[in-house]
């Protein structure tokens, strides 16, 4: 502080002692002063992006531990076309470029390359997903298909969670933060050195997370809570060959209420209570091969849910991937892959409600991919023709191709545009399930006062995965120490899944009915393909340090969705929700301070634009973020969200019929003990 | 309220841009990163066979310069009673000709492929692509609360017949596959 200090009063006296280390003596000094040298900014990731034709975003450990974040989606809200809401305690709608959901079942979701998105619904349980961010390395974010790389259901963006290697993550870690309200968080690490045989850490996490508010800001319509408990084992890190083994075992339970139409019209509350189990195990092998270099990957996965009285879904995995990057010959560079998974999955229906057929099903897919980079200029035009071909036993071949032309006219600058085609497999819920939503009042003049509602798939489904066809403009330019990023995408989705009115029309069931009033026509919604509609939007990311103690990010999305035009009844029904899911522009900026003497201070707001489904207005939050490294072995972090806000309404599921619930002012304070 | 809140943490950042401006900056990140390549040229020993006394230590860089012609005022210095001739490649088969080959960040897609190009060659990777010593590299840069710092894979380092100095050794942040060289 002191030497800044003087810095500021005389400027001179600082310029000598830049001169003295100038360009041409640098190179002079020994590396005992080089390790001792103070850098004046140093350049970010953006640096190494500067060579991807797509949308990427990496999220490094320190963008996670300063964003605040206690759970992957929060760490995701200031990448730029990524859109975030909370909906409950522990429960999350995330969307990439719209397609906001409880279940955003166009987005894959992959913690160290296996998949946490779920057959059953088409998307992922955010309010079960736990992971250890303390060991979290990176995450990546890509926006657009990757579908040619990562498989189907890739369609709006990928999320990969990577973990750090268990020969980075020696010794113990105990994290414990309680917030306002009492609600604790307890995580705890450690590492191990094998020796020559490398390292291994195990870890073990729980949590009680707070709650939400209702509308009049005082009950508290939901819980969240669970644990965690896993390893994790690397080889030695100092040879080509690489091996990793790793395993997690988990359990949450989870409640909300579910608002139901009564027989008088009222809104009735049932709570619905969750469980859900996971265990899973992965092992990866690297090696070279015919010169370049192959991986293998193995995996299983056991998931439990547990629906209140409704229902118990189950998912067995077992998943194999063998990938092999060829050395470069010529102008190509060669990369092939081959994949192969079986799923099962069962749901036991408890309630009538729920009708499933077939109850159980056996999922096999076999895939293969391939992906040429091909150097048209030297350093200068790039092309990557890709694709992927999967064979799903429940869904027809569907080839998932991609086209990406680069420009890099020098070392700052890179233009790129691409062209992709993705499907999304519906899911175990959409295609075979029957549901009684509930009673609902008919309009007056109605020759009946009420009539039951359900959902049903539509006769002689071709059940086809839905498509994307998007095209995207990128810019990115490096500037040294920050960057600047523009993206520009267009979407064009083809047979979306919908539902309308049976045009049968009314129904009178011949037995008496699961629901209340147990004797009233049925009106069933019918499912299909039919849906379809455009999107198109702008993503602009802006990262620059200002001073040396002063970094300023910011991200803004502004996206339009529409259902596609001459599109009839049934296809505009798909469409218009895929319109209402999501908000059309957001925004966030970020300023994060480096006080010196350990202290870093993070202000950042965001301003989300209002959601047509549920009515959703606008808001404005601002959080704040103190941390302070009391030694080499204590951190200690206090955070307070939405500073400025007693309640606000995020979104509202859109899944279950959810209670809508608010988020209120909240605050933290963390220590981290590291030995 | 959210609108004065912003407004006022607009101007105290300006009001830092104002103060930073003043004071001139220190040395570069990229500048700083290529004193260290002449450095490990210095204290790292490579096999007579491979490059012989009075020889040309070629250092090349492979993908993208990010040093801005920084690197240039290396070019022609003496090391170890040799000349140091740079060198820009893109490829692994030009790299292998290479004494000291620092891998540029743009090509960390191709790291694991490197490497393995370049091993038991007597080449000296060094690049600061993060995990780079971890992943098998000769040695990592890396930058650390404003520092640039670096570690070093000595396993890989005694697979190419390379010998570090016992200085650099103690320089270095971390020293990976060392109790595999004491046995």
């Amino acid at each position: 502080m002191s030497r800044r200090l003087a810095c500021l009063l005389a400027p001179t006296l600082c310029w000598t002692t830049v001169a003295t280390a100038g360009e041409a003596s640098l190179a002079d000094l020994s590396l005992e002063e080089l390790v001792r040298l103070d850098v004046s900014a140093v350049s970010r990731k953006a640096q190494k992006l500067s060579d991807t034709p797509a949308a990427i975003t990496v999220l490094s450990a320190a963008d996670i531990r300063r964003s605040g974040a206690r759970s992957v989606p929060e760490a995701l809200r200031e990448v730029p076309g990524v859109i975030v809401a909370q909906i409950g305690s522990g429960r999350w709608a995330v969307g990439v470029r719209g397609a906001e959901g409880r279940f955003s079942n166009k987005l894959l979701v992959q913690i160290d390359g296996r998949s946490v998105y779920s057959p059953l619904f088409s998307g992922v349980f955010w309010e079960a997903l736990d992971v250890m961010l303390a060991d979290v390395e990176r995450i990546e974010v890509i926006r657009g298909p990757g579908a040619s790389l990562w498989g189907a259901n890739a369609v709006n963006g990928v999320i990969n969670i990577v973990t750090r290697k268990a020969t980075t993550s020696l010794g113990g870690l105990v994290s414990a933060s309680v917030d306002d309200r009492g609600n604790p968080t307890v995580a705890v690490r450690q590492g191990v050195s094998l020796g020559d045989a490398g390292a291994m850490r195990v870890y073990a996490k729980g949590s009680d997370l707070a709650p939400s508010h209702t509308r009049d800001g005082r009950s508290e319509p939901d819980y969240n809570r669970g644990w965690l408990a896993g390893f994790r084992m690397d080889g030695a890190g100092s040879g080509v060959d690489a091996w990793m083994l790793q395993g997690n075992t988990s359990r949450r339970t989870s409640g909300e209420n579910i608002n139901t139409s009564s027989l008088t019209g009222d809104g009735l509350l049932i709570p619905l209570d969750f469980v859900f189990e996971s265990t899973n195990l992965l092992g990866r092998y690297n090696w070279g091969l015919a010169g370049g270099e192959a991986s293998l990957q193995a995996y299983m996965d056991h998931q439990l849910a547990n629906v209140g009285t409704y229902g118990r879904g189950t998912v067995n995995t077992a998943d194999l991937d063998f990938q092999h990057r060829l050395v470069p010959s010529g102008t190509h560079e060669l990369m092939w892959g081959l994949g192969a998974r079986m799923v099962q999955t069962e749901i036991i229906a408890t309630s009538a409600v729920l009708n499933l057929t077939p109850p159980r099903r056996n999922v096999r897919v076999f895939s293969a991919f391939v992906q040429d980079e091909i150097t048209l200029d030297p350093q200068t035009w790039k092309l990557t023709l890709g694709g992927r071909f999967e064979y799903s036993s429940l869904a027809r071949f569907e080839p998932q191709p991609t086209a990406r032309l680069m420009w890099t006219p020098n070392l700052k600058d890179s233009l790129w545009a691409s062209w992709s085609r993705a499907a999304r497999t519906l899911s175990i819920g959409e295609s075979d399930a029957s549901i009684l939503f509930g009673a609902q009042p008919t309009p007056a003049g109605s020759p009946f006062p009420l009539v039951v509602v359900g959902s049903r798939p539509g006769p002689g489904w071709n059940r086809r995965a839905e498509r994307v066809d998007t095209l995207e403009l990128g810019y990115r330019r490096n500037l040294g120490n920050g960057s600047v990023e523009a993206v520009l995408f267009h979407n064009n989705y083809h047979r979306l899944v919908s539902e309308w009115y049976d045009p049968s029309g009314l129904i009178l069931p011949t037995s008496s009915l699961p629901v209340e009033p147990f004797v009233a026509p049925l009106q069933y919604m019918q499912r299909g393909s039919e849906g379809s509609a455009r999107s198109h939007g702008v993503e602009l990311a802006v990262d620059v340090p200002v001073t040396d103690a002063l970094r300023l990010q910011a991200s803004y999305t502004l996206m339009d969705t529409r259902v596609r035009r001459g599109a009839d009844e049934a296809a505009a029904v798909g469409g218009r929700a895929l319109e209402q899911a999501a908000p059309q522009h957001w925004g966030t900026l970020r300023m994060s301070f480096n006080l010196g003497g350990g202290k870093e201070v993070d202000v950042a707001a965001r301003h989300v634009g209002a959601v047509g489904a549920g009515d959703v207005p606008a808001y404005t939050a601002v959080d704040f973020r103190y941390a302070w490294r009391v030694s080499r072995y204590f951190d200690l972090y206090f955070v307070a969200q939405n500073l400025f806000d007693p309640l606000h309404l995020e979104y509202v599921s859109n899944f279950f019929p959810s209670q809508p619930v608010y988020q209120p002012r909240r605050a933290f304070i963390q220590g981290v003990w590291r030995f | 309220m959210i609108r004065h809140l912003c407004r006022l943490l607009l101007l105290l950042a300006f009001g830092l841009v104002g103060s930073a401006g003043m004071a001139a900056p220190p040395p570069g990140e990229y500048q700083i990163k290529a004193a260290y390549l002449i450095n490990f040229a210095r204290y790292v020993e490579w096999p007579s066979g491979r490059l012989p006394v009075g020889g040309v230590l070629r250092l090349c860089i492979l993908g993208r310069d990010p040093f801005g012609g920084g690197l240039e005022g290396l070019d022609g210095r003496q090391v170890q009673g040799r000349e140091v001739r740079l060198r820009e490649v893109d490829n692994l088969e030009q790299a292998q000709d290479c004494h000291l080959v620092f891998v540029s960040g743009s090509e960390e897609r191709r790291m694991g492929l490197i490497l393995r190009g370049l091993a038991g060659r007597g080449v000296l990777t060094v690049s600061d692509i993060e995990g780079f010593a971890e992943a098998g590299g000769g040695i990592g840069l890396v930058t650390e609360e404003n520092r640039v710092r670096f570690d070093i894979n000595q396993a890989s380092l005694v697979r190419d017949g390379l010998r570090a100095s016992s200085q650099l050794l103690r320089l270095g942040r971390q020293v990976l596959g060392m109790e595999r060289v004491s046995r």
